[in-house]
């Protein structure tokens, strides 16, 4: 049996894994320090290798206070921001709460399962939408991606 | 490409292609910005030597990326008018060669590529 921390680090992958073959060649940072070294998102990509959108994913697994959890995220600058529940018996938070308080914007919810073989699939239940962005996130994740090395990315 | 690629059986000579197109798009957009005009090579070769001349630049940190433009553009007619059926590992590696290139490209032609 799996700690919750295992789960929590295998739904992250799987995560990973559903946006690399979502974007176009994105860096994918696990656990990453954005938008200040004190806060941490689960799972952080950057489109086209860097030079695209910002795109960012807290990861639940078991309950969880799921409004808690996207209010959270309101404070977290990116173009697109996502929640991936795992064994939460296919709760998602009510529609409206996904929504920017100014309408520009939507948290997408991933819902990834387990197969029978053990495997973890993810998929979409709500499609995201873009989120407002001052474009000076993009100087700072430039910065982001030149002090930290991705831990998934396709290699030029 | 990608999306297609999860069917390969079906898809598989759609796939290779956007492969090709998808890199000749790409490489338009960084030729047309740095020269501010598009390449208007007919012959293919003349598109990646271009490709090489602009790359040959300090701040290009290697020519991965015309390696893997040449490949492509190399394997076009073959994908685009050939007779015979393009089998699993071929569509497969160039879906990896366009992938490396797109990254090579926006690795080295940020300021240009930048959303």
């Amino acid at each position: 049996m799996l700690s919750v921390d295992q789960q929590h680090s295998r739904v992250e992958n799987a995560v990973a894994q559903f946006l690399s073959n979502t974007l176009i060649v994105p860096k994918i940072f696990f656990e990453a320090q954005w938008p200040f070294r004190q806060t941490r998102v689960d799972v952080l990509a950057v489109d086209r290798a860097g030079a695209g959108e910002i795109h960012v994913v807290e990861v639940k697994v078991g309950g969880a206070d799921l409004s808690q959890t996207v209010r959270s995220m309101n404070e977290i600058p990116a173009h697109f921001k996502y929640l991936a529940l795992f064994q939460n018996g296919k709760r998602v938070p009510a529609e409206k709460e996904l929504y920017a308080s100014d309408g520009m914007g939507r948290v997408g919810v991933i819902q990834v399962r387990e197969d029978e073989a053990n495997n973890l699939k993810a998929e979409f239940v709500i499609r995201p939408e873009r989120f407002r962005l001052d474009s000076s996130y993009f100087r700072q994740i430039d910065k982001f991606t030149t002090n930290r090395a991705a831990d998934m990315e396709v290699r030029p | 490409m990608k999306l297609a690629a999860d069917d390969l059986e079906s898809y598989r000579t759609s796939i290779a292609l956007l492969t090709v197109h998808s890199a000749i798009s790409l490489n338009d957009a960084i030729a047309t910005a740095i020269t501010g005009m598009k390449s208007k090579h007919q012959d293919h070769s003349g598109a990646a030597d271009e490709l090489e001349r602009i790359s040959i630049n300090p701040k290009v940190g290697n020519l991965n990326g015309v390696v893997h433009f040449r490949w492509l553009l190399h394997e076009k007619s073959r994908v685009a008018y050939g007779r015979e059926r393009l089998d699993d590992a071929f569509v497969r590696l160039s879906i990896t060669r366009a992938e490396r290139f797109h990254a090579w490209a926006y690795n080295y032609f940020k300021e240009i590529l930048h959303a």
